[in-house]
């Protein structure tokens, strides 16, 4: 069962790899469920914030704080508002490499 | 940075009477440029002076010109500095690390905007900013040109382009100590216009 979250309660307006690392650490250390099983809503935030830096941030701090979860965290589900968002996302989930 | 470059991109899109999503796309494309001048342009030891954006509207043409500059560390001196490659690069340098050394400017900036370029000092977003940037405005058939210390190279719907700022041959013997990336994009809501 998909748990929702809306993010726009979790992430500000900081730099892009930072508000993505605090949503990780958010989610690693208040885990609402399943992270393979998480629906987040993004469609509140700003374009600007929804770039590469922000997922990859988001990757890059599960992978350092969970490694093991890194594939349940590639497997989140995320609300876009636009397909260009969606397109994106999928790519840079799937092409997504942790830096040792 | 994402409050100052969403009431600038509202502002253009109100010039440009374009759609929702061209004006986040615009955001998106924008973002991608600044984190990438904000993460990998400062200088050691020097603080990062914030670049330069600016945005026009050319409502005849049915277009939008971005452009964004930094006084950063330019690409190639990037791509230089960096010890490691990862090896999905499939074009340019064949895997061979030395091979990217001698080469000119303009291929130096082509390197750097394939996906999966990443270097050991920067990990985040190092060129996934700029290809993703390329691919998108590929994708509207528009037109992107970066340039960065002496290389110049054009990103189209057609195969890159890329030449020397400055050579023997040409008067220009200055170098740009930044970068500078110009985006031109056709409008869709324009477009669709036009189509009716």
């Amino acid at each position: 069962m998909m748990t929702a979250l809306n993010a726009r309660t979790i992430v500000g307006t900081g730099f892009p790899t930072d508000e993505g690392r605090k949503l990780a650490k958010h989610l690693l250390s208040n885990p609402p469920g399943p992270l393979d099983e998480l629906d987040i809503d993004l469609r509140s935030c700003s374009p600007v914030l929804l770039i590469s830096a922000f997922f990859n941030g988001f990757l890059q701090q599960v992978y350092e704080s969970a490694p093991q979860m890194l594939d349940a965290a590639k497997a989140v589900s995320w609300g876009l508002k636009h397909k260009f968002q969606q397109d994106n996302v999928a790519r840079w989930m799937q092409e997504f490499r942790p830096s040792t | 940075m994402v409050e100052t470059l969403e009431k600038w991109a509202e502002g253009l899109r109100k010039d440009a009477n374009a759609t929702e999503q061209e004006a986040a796309l615009w955001q998106f494309q924008i973002a991608e440029v600044v984190t990438n001048s904000f993460q990998h342009g400062r200088l050691p030891g020097a603080d990062m002076q914030a670049p330069l954006v600016a945005g026009q509207c050319d409502r005849e043409e049915g277009t939008v010109r971005l452009a964004v500059l930094d006084f950063g560390m330019t690409i190639p001196t990037r791509i230089e500095a960096s010890t490691r490659f990862s090896r999905d690069a499939t074009e340019f340098p064949q895997g061979d690390e030395d091979s990217i050394y001698g080469k000119d400017d303009g291929d130096l900036i082509r390197f750097a905007c394939q996906n999966g370029i990443t270097s050991k000092s920067v990990s985040e977003n190092q060129g996934r900013g700029l290809f993703s940037l390329v691919e998108e405005v590929k994708r509207n058939r528009g037109s992107v040109q970066i340039a960065s210390r002496n290389g110049l190279v054009q990103f189209s719907e057609h195969a890159p382009e890329a030449r020397q700022l400055s050579s023997k041959n040409t008067r220009i013997h200055e170098q740009l100590s930044g970068t500078l990336i110009n985006v031109t994009l056709k409008l869709e809501s324009r477009r669709d216009r036009n189509l009716q």
